[in-house]
Order: C-alpha cells, then structure tokens, then sequence
C-alpha cells in the first residue's frame, strides 16, 4: 500500500482532477432573494432586434396602431380604418395615426460545458449556471423567448424554444443536467448555432474563452443588428491571480498536456500582464465587432456583485 | 574500528534505493490547470526541469540514516578504547583447536566463529598495541605474535587455522601467554573455546580475562574406544564402545570396515546419557579396522574410530655368548620372539638373524640385520674399546623408541667403557655427562645398538628396566614400535635415520609427506583423524607398511556440551585494565539510534 502511495505522483486535490465528462459540481438554484430582485429588472437589449409575435418590449416600428405617437401622410394603399378623421378634417390631406408595437424577443444563452470550466473550487459551472438560470429567468419572466444552448465537443444539448415563467422548473432541471468535460471549439458551435438560429436575438455567451484563438472570427458569425452579443467572460480567481509557486507539473484539465515551471513571483507577474493583454484583446474584439465584454470572477456572489455589476453596466434594466 | 562482519556492509546499497524512492515520490509536484495556455508565454528557461533535485525532506534523511545505522549494526563494528585515547595494550588470543570445535551446532561450526572472532579482535589493534595468538587444543601452539610477525599475516595464520586434534591445554597455553606478556604494557586475555571441557580451575589471572563461549548442544554420539584382539592370522575380534550424550536415545548404524570395506552393519540405540558396547568377530587379520556411526548429529569427527594392526611375525633372534643369563630370561618373555643360544665357538659368519645379540664376543665382521652389544670385549677387530670407568654422573636416555617405557630409577650402575673409534655417524641414545653409553650406528646392512655400560656388576641386569629394554631390542627388530592408534594430537614416534633412510607418512588428507635425513623424533601434525599410513624403508631396502589411526572419540572431547567454567582476573588490575583495553561493541549503540529514527519517523508520519 505504501509503495503505491510512493510511486504515486503527488496530484492536486480531486476537485482539480481531468474531467472527460464530469457531472456538474452540484445542483444549483436561484434562492428567493435573488428571485425577488430578478423580478424588479428585466434584461435590455437592442432595440434593433428583430421580434415577432406580441411581446413586452417596444418595437422600433411604426406601424398604424392603437397606441398612438404620430401622424403620417396617407398614401394609397394605407388600410383606411387607421385614417385620423379628425385630423384629416381639419387639413387639407388625410393623416393616418401611426402607433407602437409590442414585440418579444429572442434570448440566446450558450454555455461552455468544456473541461475548464469545470475546474475551480469551487467549479467555475457553479457561477455559470447561477448565472444563466438568472438569465433565463429574466427572459422567461419577460416573455422573450428563450434558447439555451450547450457549447462543447460532447453531444451538445439545448433547450427552446421556451417562453413563460412557467419554464423555469425546466430551465433549472436543464442546467443541473449539465455534463462538463472535454474541450470546445467555440469558433465551431457558435457558427453552427448562429446558421440554425437565424433569427438572432440577444445572446450571451458564458465561458473562460480558454482555447480561443480568435474571438472576432466567433462573433462575425453572430453579427449586429440580428445579434445583440453579450460575452460574459468567466474566470476563477485562481486564473485571474495563480497562488502557485515552486517547482510544478502543471496539467492541462482538458488536453491532458503537461509542462514543469519553476514558478516564482516574476513568472506570476508576467502570467497578469499576459492576461491583461488578453483580456484587452479580448474586449477589442468585442467592440469591433459590436459585441459587449464583460469579465465576471467566479467568486462574485450573484446577488451582491455580479447582479448590481450587469446593472451598472446597463445589461440589466428596471421593469 | 573493526567489523566483525565485514558484508554486512553491503546493507549501505540500500541507501540509493532509498533515495531513488524518495524521488520518486518527491518528484515535481504535479497541478491540475484549467488551460496551459495561459502559460504558454513562459520561456524555456524558466521552465523546470523534467528531473528535478531531489528535496532533502526530513523524512529522506531519516531513511537515510536508519539504513546506514542498520547496515553499520549488522556488520558488528568495534572499537577499542585505547585507540581513542593513544594507549597500547598486549592482547593475547587463545583460541581453542580441539575437535569438538568442528561441531555444528553453530553454523558452520564453532571454529569458524571463535576463529572470526579471533581475527576481528587482531584486526582492532592499534599500531602500538601487540597481540598474540595460541591455539590449545591437543598442545598449545604459538600461532604468532605481532612483535615479530606483520599483523596481516597474523591474521592471514590464523584464518588458515583448522580445528582438530583432542585434548585441551589451556593452562599451558596460558602459561605461555602469561609468560610472552610484554612489560609495561596493559595486558588482556581472549579465550576462544567451547568450554566442553572440565572447568580448568585456573586461579585468578594478573590480566582482564574474557571468555567467548560457542556452541550450546549436548546432542552427540561418539565411538570412544576401538580395541582389537588378533588370534594368530586367522581370526579377529573387534571391540567398540559407543556413548551417547544426549537426552534421547540415538539410532545409528554401526558399520566395521577392514581394511576399508564394509563387513558389517547393524542398526544401533545408545540410551540418553548412556554407553554401549559392540563385538565383532570377523575371521583373518586385516591390517587396518575401523568402526562408524551412522546418523546426524552435531560432532561428525567421533563417529569414526580407526586403527591399525602392524604385521604380526616371530622375531629370528641370536644369542651369541657364553653367559646368556640374564638376556635369555628377556627374550624368552617375549612371545614374538624366537631365539637361539649360540657359543662364541660356534658362531659362524654368515648366520643371519633379525637380531643378533653379542655378549663378551664380536665376530670379526658384522652380522646382517639388528645387533645388539653389551658387555663388548676391549679389544677386537671391530671396536677397540678402553676402560671400564666408574659412570659419574646419573645416565640420561633420549628419546628413542629403543628406550620407550625404560626407567632407570633405581639402578645402580657399574662401570662403563670409553669407545675409542667412534663411527663416522652415529646417535647416542644414553649418555652420562658428555661421554656415550648406548650409540646406534649403521655399517653395511647391519644396525649396531652398543650398549657401553657393564652389566656383569651393578643391578641393571636385575633391574625390571633391562628386560624391558631387551623386550624394546627385539620389537625394533621386528619393526618400529608404532601404536596402532593414536588421539588424535598426539605425535608419532619416528624411527631414526639410521633404522629407516626412507620414510613416507599418509595423513588422511591424502598428502604424501617424505621425510629426509633431518626429521623429528616424532610426528606432530596429527590434528586430523583418520589413518595414518608410514612406509618405512630399511637400509637393505626392505619396506614395511604401517597403518594406524587417529582418533578423537574420547568421552571428554565427545562430550560438547559447553561447561559453565569462568576464569577469574586478579581485582585489582581488572578494573584499570579492561577499561583501559575494552573493546566497545557499537552493534546495539547504533541498533538503538535505527530504533530511535524509527520512532521519530512514526511520530511525523502520524502528524
């Protein structure tokens, strides 16, 4: 027994161990206070995009409606019941009355299932998935319809479309059903995503963006006006500043592949402004191509940070 | 710093196994990362190597050190106190040779460890110390001594030891110990033995004295007599006596070999603590005997018991003189003998005999064969003689098989005569003062014995002694008076030069050892049991062949059983000296430092 434990490798915590398709670490849900403030806000998005149906937000288009907000000249062709008499009475041409539509939109959450974003302590998934059942609720409770797609090599699955209130039991079984594992080729699945969901909306993508090459070739896929692109970059402390020191072998969760540092304060150093640089690039990528970046540390509780914080920064709106 | 087993030092190879687990198992330390290629940035250089050196955690240096310890512990380090503090000493070592050393209840006998004992207590010498080697076995013999022998070759001695031989002789050895003490040196004694013998009683000794005893087991049987009785040629009986000293009963097989081949052989059940005794009667004689046990136990030396029996033939013997009496009373006791009265008249050259004997007359040539003188007439042409002269001083006998068992207290001597041309070699073989009254010369095929002393007067010719010495006369014209078997350690007589020119001895180890002109008076490597053959050839060529056998089963050195004898220092030097020249075993020292490290280690392993 103690030579087994001898030839053993000295390896990380089990929680740090490779996941090829690990469960989630947990169940997750959103506990009534956040609730209770999730239904005090609603999510904003474009006004650009495109909706359909009879929904709960303003439409950019004039159309002759009840609501009324201006008059237009009549042109041959206009449906004559939406003629302003009164106003026509007191002109020389006829005016049709021109209103505001209500229309619902769609709400598009992809979630990176790989590895890494199983990795953590505690796991990254568990702020994700917080994270996007609140999304998801926001959007149900909105009546925009809501698409959940997962974002990985492994079978990838989703949910939608679904709209109401009513869905969130099933939104929150979907979440907790989550596999992570493997790696992603986000580059991939958004473009198989966005070719099946023509229709766009408003998306936000959870993930560690680890392995990315290039974010702007991802978000050409999802462009803008048809997409309102949020990406919502998750990190665990522990990437955003490492605590580790000394000699290591280092493994990577999802390639498996290794390399020996001597880690020191100078290499950690240089690790951040790495990182920042990345980051930087990043939220260039995502200016240009009209996408919104957000980084989010997986140790902000959702309630007292990563809320008031999508708040600040107008991703969350009062109703 | 000696090692009293010096492979137990091979135990240190363990140390890099040691080592090679601890770096396994301290190997890079190995961490789960979420992406590797948030460190791809980083340089060659500041990557680790992929072996690492080796951490030298506690836990390492301790396995370290409890393998050195035990190592070091099992090859039994020692270390004197005078080497630390620059004083010499004398050390004597007397290791006991005898036969029961050879037994195996140590493996693989008591020997090889007292001598390894022997050889660590040399090797833990100092440059100024001096030691000193005896073995005590059937004799004590000086091995050597560092004052005038290199210590490695000391040591190279006594690592060629052998055990054999029976007997003990402890007190002599010590008595030359004692005596070879250097002065003004700090003495110690070592005795080396298995102590199966009766406690030597020996009082307290001038130097710290230790005694290593070996060995522990009393289970043996042994055949301690082998008596033979011949009747004529044509039939023999064959006497053994069997002993057994252990707490059961024990089964062997009693087997006779004549002449090397098996006869008989009958199982056997010697009671515990018990003798037994076996007869054989087998027809003819065969020239050599021997009785085995067969079976395991734990001294194989004493299951075997040998002996020889010399050619049986009537010695032709001649009296020539005129006044036989008292030498015809002699050699008619003899029942080997058969003699004839012959007148000084009626000798004629010419008549051969094995023994010729010559009173008052010599012939005017010498007979073939054995002659013995006495009471030569002054002048002839043989010898010219002068005298008689009164004999002055007390005759003194050497050593010759001639005088074996002849005692001359008592005798009141008469005259004796002066020989005026001696030989040109001879031997005396009694003599008072300088001058020679009894010489053995050889002329021809003749062997002449003149005796020179008067016998018509005095009381030799009455005293008991002259008939033994005529009896020892006609034995040596048979042949050499050799004992059929001997104990092992004891020597053999050697018939002289003169008697035997040729001489070969066959110990059982199958050397083949010739003896020339220069050889000792007896034979004193026989340590090693088993037959003796001796091929003596005679100066007309003649050869006779003797075999006897050399035994160790006798009831003391067959009984193994180590005795609780302790040998007692003189106080009052004890308590300086042994301090002084103590050597210090450091096997338990460092047994207790492993067993230390041992605890230590549980206690962090527990943490």
């Amino acid at each position: 027994m103690w030579l087994r434990d001898i030839f053993r490798a000295e390896e990380a915590p089990d929680d740090l161990h490779p996941s090829r398709a690990a469960p989630a670490s947990g169940d997750i849900s959103l506990p009534p206070g956040v609730i209770r403030q999730l239904d005090h806000l609603q999510l904003r998005g474009s006004r650009f995009l495109w909706g359909e149906g009879i929904g709960n937000r303003d439409s950019l288009r004039r159309k002759p409606a009840p609501m009324f907000i201006e008059h237009r000249m009549y042109v041959p062709g206009d449906d004559v019941r939406f003629v302003d008499w009164k106003a026509s009475a007191r002109h020389e041409h006829y005016y049709i009355r021109q209103g505001m539509q209500e229309k619902e939109i769609t709400v598009n959450l992809l979630i990176d299932t790989s590895a890494s974003m199983g990795w953590g302590e505690p796991g990254k998934d568990i702020t994700q998935r917080l994270l996007a059942a609140a999304l998801g609720y926001l959007a149900l409770s909105h009546g925009d319809r809501l698409y959940v797609q997962s974002l990985t090599t492994q079978p990838k699955v989703q949910i939608g479309p679904i709209t109401g209130k009513g869905q969130t039991p099933y939104l929150m079984r979907f979440l907790n059903s989550l596999q992570f594992g493997g790696d992603v080729d986000l580059e991939a699945s958004v473009h198989e995503f966005s070719r099946k969901a023509s229709w766009g909306g408003l998306t936000y993508v959870l993930s560690d963006l680890l392995g990315v090459e290039d974010l702007a070739t991802v978000l050409e896929d999802l462009p803008a006006p048809s997409w309102d692109v949020i990406l919502l970059h998750l990190l665990h402390p522990e990437e955003i500043n490492p605590s580790l020191r000394g000699e290591l072998e280092l493994v990577d969760v999802e390639s498996g592949r290794t390399a020996n540092l001597d880690i020191n304060e100078g290499l950690v150093q240089s690790y951040r402004n790495r990182q920042a640089e990345w980051k930087k690039k990043l939220d260039l990528a995502c200016v240009e191509n009209h996408a919104f970046y957000m980084e989010i540390p997986t140790d902000w509780p959702l309630d007292t940070q990563i809320i008031p914080h999508l708040r600040s920064v107008n991703l969350l709106g009062d109703r | 710093m000696s090692f009293a087993f010096p492979l137990g030092l091979l135990g240190l190879l363990t140390v890099p196994p040691i080592v090679a687990l601890h770096m396994f198992s301290k190997r890079a330390r190995r961490h789960i990362i979420s992406s590797l290629d948030l460190w791809d940035f980083a340089e060659v250089e500041v990557r680790g190597q992929k072996f690492h050196p080796i951490p030298p955690t506690l836990l390492m240096v301790i396995d370290v050190l409890i393998a050195i310890a035990l190592a070091l512990a099992l090859s039994q380090p020692q270390i004197h106190a005078d080497l630390a503090e620059g004083r010499a000493r004398h050390m004597t070592v007397l290791l006991d040779d005898s036969i029961s050393m050879t037994a195996t209840d140590l493996t693989p006998d008591r020997f090889f460890h007292a001598r390894l004992e022997a050889m660590n207590l040399l090797r833990g010498l100092g440059p100024k110390d001096v030691g000193t080697v005896f073995t005590f076995g059937a004799r004590p013999e000086r091995v050597g001594d560092t004052r005038d022998t290199d210590l490695p070759e000391l040591i190279n001695r006594v690592a060629s030891l052998q055990a054999g031989g029976t007997g003990q002789s402890l007190r002599q050895a010590l008595a030359l110990a004692l005596a070879g003490v250097e002065p003004g040196l700090p003495a110690e004694i070592h005795i080396l033995s298995d102590a199966s013998f009766r406690d030597p009683a020996i009082d307290a000794l001038p130097h710290p004295t230790q005694v290593e005893v070996y060995g522990s087991s009393s289970q043996n049987a042994a055949v301690i007599d082998l008596s033979v009785r011949t009747f004529g040629g044509s039939e023999t009986h064959v006497f053994a006596r069997f002993i057994n000293f252990g707490h059961d009963s024990a089964q062997r097989l009693a087997t006779l070999l004549a002449d090397g081949n098996p006869i008989d052989s009958s199982p056997v059940t010697i009671p515990p603590e018990s003798e037994l005794t076996q007869v054989w009667s087998i027809s003819g004689r065969p020239a050599s005997i021997a009785v085995e046990l067969v079976g395991e136990d734990a001294l194989e030396a004493d299951d075997r018991a040998t002996r020889g029996l010399p050619p049986e033939r009537a010695v032709q013997a001649g009296l020539v003189t005129s006044s036989p009496s008292p030498i015809d009373r002699a050699l008619g006791a003899i029942s080997a003998v058969d003699f004839e009265i012959i007148s000084p008249d009626d000798y004629l050259p010419g008549l051969d005999f094995d023994l010729t004997i010559f009173r008052h007359y010599l012939p005017e040539e010498w007979p073939s064969g054995l002659v013995f003188v006495i009471d030569p007439p002054i002048e002839t042409d043989l010898l010219t003689l002068s005298g008689p002269t009164k004999v002055i001083e007390p005759p003194i006998p050497l050593k010759d098989p001639l005088l074996t068992g002849v005692d001359f207290s008592g005798v009141r001597w008469a005259g004796k005569w002066s020989l005026e041309d001696f030989p040109e070699e001879y031997d005396v073989l009694m003599r008072s003062g300088e001058e020679p009254l009894m010489i053995r010369w050889v002329e021809g095929g003749s062997r002449i014995t003149l005796f020179l002393t008067q016998t018509d007067d005095g009381n030799f010719a009455e005293h008991p002694a002259f008939p033994i010495m005529i009896a020892n006369i006609a034995q040596a014209a048979r042949g050499p008076i050799i004992e059929g078997q001997i104990l092992a350690g004891e020597p053999i007589p050697l018939p002289s030069y003169l008697q035997y020119p040729s001489m070969r001895i066959f110990p059982p180890d199958g050397e083949t050892i010739q003896l020339t002109r220069d050889r000792p008076s007896e034979w004193r490597d026989t340590n090693l049991p088993g037959y003796y053959g001796l091929e003596l050839t005679d100066p007309d060529g003649r050869t006779i062949a003797l075999t006897l056998g050399a035994n160790v089963g006798t009831r003391e050195e067959a009984d193994i059983l180590p005795r609780g004898w302790e040998i007692s220092a003189d106080q009052s030097t004890t308590a300086v000296d042994s301090e002084a020249g103590a050597a210090i075993n450091l096997t338990p020292w460092l047994l207790g430092a492993a067993a230390l490290l041992l605890l230590l280690e549980a206690g962090l392993a527990w943490r």
